[in-house]
């Protein structure tokens, strides 16, 4: 059974990044594994082999015992594909055409979040991979991410269906009529035109689009899904971070732990004072020196200090959270430019069950 | 023209560059200037009233520090705050608006819930309701979609969506007129001193130029948010001194300063790369501050700009 990994957290802090190292630390176990990315900087796009929108998943060229296929989500093809499976061939060409389906499907609150996660669906039905591993978009807010297929449902819901087809008739009545009334004032005609016609095309596929959600949400509060927080290690309890917690625990998710990333590196040496450093050596003047190794002594403490906090507050948030899984990424300065990087990185995330589980 | 001379501020950047912290320290940076602040944020990002060590943000104004009210906008009281001023205060227009279908349909107009609370702005500055305070400056903190693009954009959406007509045109235009006036508005740019964050915040003008071709008039500010201060001496440099910590065994040292030495040197470039990338447009620093942001951390930021 294919197994589903969700790394979620709020924006910037490395969920792409992490969720690809932690790709590849499957694959390195000798999993079959495909990584889902949102919107991965163009260098981390360059390190996974992905230049541009993919919606096919890609072999990465990884020398592992297992597999590393990568796509990054195209939202307007997860729309198109989703229309062309639920519809008739003419109707799903005149949606296409539709102004109100474009921008439905390119800007709708809600659709990417709703396409990642319909994506991740097609992905487990195919059978293909052991673990199925996403990162969430860079939403600011934990319910964005879970309130997705709401949204969208509710917006293809049949009430409104109904409404927006047959103004004046049908169960809402006059009370319908009035807000038709009111929304072609606020809208403008044009408006009500387009959106006619897209409900009028769309309300073919409501049926098999209601059942798809369904199947979505299911798959979101299944045990074969796990979900990791990732947090900045400079502050890792920010009350956006602990918000997706309470979210994930009040839907009864499966939360696997916390992934702290860019923990500051602990210098390799005790506390410093500057006579450790030794008198100043030849060719540089007394005074200079002195700055010197003043200076080398207060980064070196500052670092420890640092590294120190970090490692508290990452233990503090576990801690808070009942004694949460806790994983410390260290903070690789430059950034991860390569398959190199990933897989240094994929030294400090979580050692891996087996596919049989 | 100060950019606290300016009457909104919309303070964009991609999620994690401290776009929040930025925004509060402009605000109180401003209030020590004697100015009347009003910081707003939209529901459902990081909360500056919180921030600010206060209770969660409101609809209705709460003073979060001296000279600076804070408000949260939410769409339901935006939508509403629309209907009573366009179609008259009525129960019914209540009632109809909070409906599920309204609702609904509501929320699947691109670019809307943006454009309504902008509309809010506008009203908020123009032509404020007897119950609403007057401010010299308004402070945005735009929601980290599209990295503040998709609000920027709101108003040309709405205009492609809607053709003519409608109200949702009518205020379109407004909007439209209201942010491109550059005496009025600025533009702040939050990024980090790292090669990649600048690299998408320029990335970000060049889509604001597709917006708007004179985009860069726009632009009040960039800030350069937590920026190391130099740490080690400038003479002599590093190179000379490092043989001498090698060979007295003490590479744990020296790998350390290696490390600040390069954080350095990343840091140089990147905001060179800005300036070069932005050309007239100021850009402002705030020091790295090493511990989570509380009110006390802001204060200091705000000392600096």
């Amino acid at each position: 059974m294919t197994r589903v990994v969700i790394c979620c957290g709020v924006g910037g802090t490395g969920k792409t990044t992490t969720a690809a190292a932690m790709a590849v630390s499957h694959a390195l176990a000798g999993q079959k594994v495909v990584v889902l990315t949102i919107d991965p900087a163009r260098r981390l796009g360059d390190a996974l082999g992905l230049r541009q929108l993919a919606n096919e998943p890609t072999r990465v060229p990884l020398d592992a015992p297992g597999t590393l296929h990568a796509l990054m989500l195209d939202r307007k093809g997860t729309w198109d594909a989703v229309v062309r499976r639920f519809s008739t061939p003419e109707a799903a060409e005149s949606l296409f055409e539709n102004r109100y389906y474009r921008a439905v499907s390119e800007r709708l609150t809600g659709s990417h979040e709703y396409m990642a996660i319909e994506k991740l669906h097609d992905l487990v039905e195919r059978a293909e991979w052991d673990v199925v591993i996403i990162d969430t978009p860079p939403t600011q807010h934990a319910l964005d991410f879970f309130r997705a297929p709401d949204r969208v449902r509710k917006v293809l819901d049949r009430t409104v269906l109904n409404v927006i087809l047959s103004p004046g008739r049908g169960f809402v009545g006059a009370a319908g009529d009035r807000a038709f009334r009111l929304v072609r004032r606020l809208a403008g005609d044009r408006v009500m035109g387009d959106i006619r016609e897209f409900f009028r095309l769309f309300s073919g596929m409501s049926g098999g689009f209601r059942e798809r959600s369904r199947q979505v949400h299911e798959l979101l509060t299944s045990d074969r899904t796990s979900y990791f927080l990732v947090a900045a290690a400079r502050d890792p309890a920010r009350s956006d971070v602990l918000g997706f917690l309470d979210e994930i625990r009040r839907r009864r998710m499966q939360f696997s732990g916390f992934l702290v990333n860019r923990v500051a590196p602990d210098p390799d040496v005790g506390v410093l004072t500057a006579g450790d450093l030794g008198d100043a050596p030849a060719g540089i003047e007394a005074a200079e020196w002195q700055a010197w190794t003043e200076a080398c002594t207060t980064l070196v403490n500052h670092n420890k200090s640092v590294h120190g906090h970090q490692l508290e507050a990452a233990r503090h948030l576990a801690k808070r959270a009942g004694g949460a899984n806790l994983w410390l990424v260290p903070d690789l300065q430059d950034g991860v430019r390569t398959l190199e990087g990933l897989t240094s990185l994929a030294q400090a995330l979580p050692p891996l069950a087996s596919p049989a589980d | 023209m100060s950019l606290f001379d300016k009457q909104l501020l919309v303070v964009v950047g991609k999620g994690g560059v401290g776009r929040t912290t930025a925004t509060c320290a402009l605000a109180l940076a401003a209030a020590r200037r004697g100015k009347r602040v009003c910081l707003v944020e939209f529901a459902g990002m990081q909360d500056c009233a919180a921030l600010f060590g206060g209770r969660r943000g409101t609809y209705e104004p709460q003073e979060v520090a001296k000279g600076v009210m804070h408000r949260t906008f939410t769409p339901i009281d935006t939508i509403e705050d629309f209907g009573k001023r366009k179609l008259g205060v009525s129960r019914l227009i209540r009632m109809v608006l909070r409906s599920r279908i309204v609702s609904a349909f509501l929320e699947a107009v691109p670019g809307l819930h943006d454009l309504l609370q902008l509309g809010k702005l506008e009203n908020m500055i123009s032509d404020p309701l007897p119950g609403d305070a007057a401010y010299d400056l308004t402070i945005l903190d735009a929601p980290a979609t599209g990295h503040g693009l998709t609000l920027l954009a709101a108003a040309k959406t709405m205009q492609e969506v809607t053709g003519a007509g409608g109200q949702f045109n009518e205020l379109s235009g407004i909007i439209e007129v209201f942010l491109r006036d550059a005496e009025k508005t600025g533009v702040v740019l939050v990024t980090l001193p790292e090669e990649l964050p600048v690299n998408e915040s320029l990335e970000l003008v060049e889509a604001m130029r597709d917006l708007w071709p004179d985009a860069e008039k726009q632009l009040g500010a960039a800030v350069v948010n937590q920026v190391q201060a130099e740490q080690l001496p400038e003479t002599p440099p590093w190179d000379a001194v490092r043989p001498s910590l090698t060979s007295r065994g003490l590479g744990p040292v020296v790998e350390v300063v290696d490390r600040a030495v390069a954080l350095q040197t990343t840091q140089h470039a990147a905001i060179d790369l800005l300036h070069k990338g932005l050309h007239d447009v100021p850009v402002l620093t705030l020091p790295r501050i090493p511990r989570p942001i509380d009110v006390d951390a802001l204060r200091t930021l705000a000392e600096g700009l």
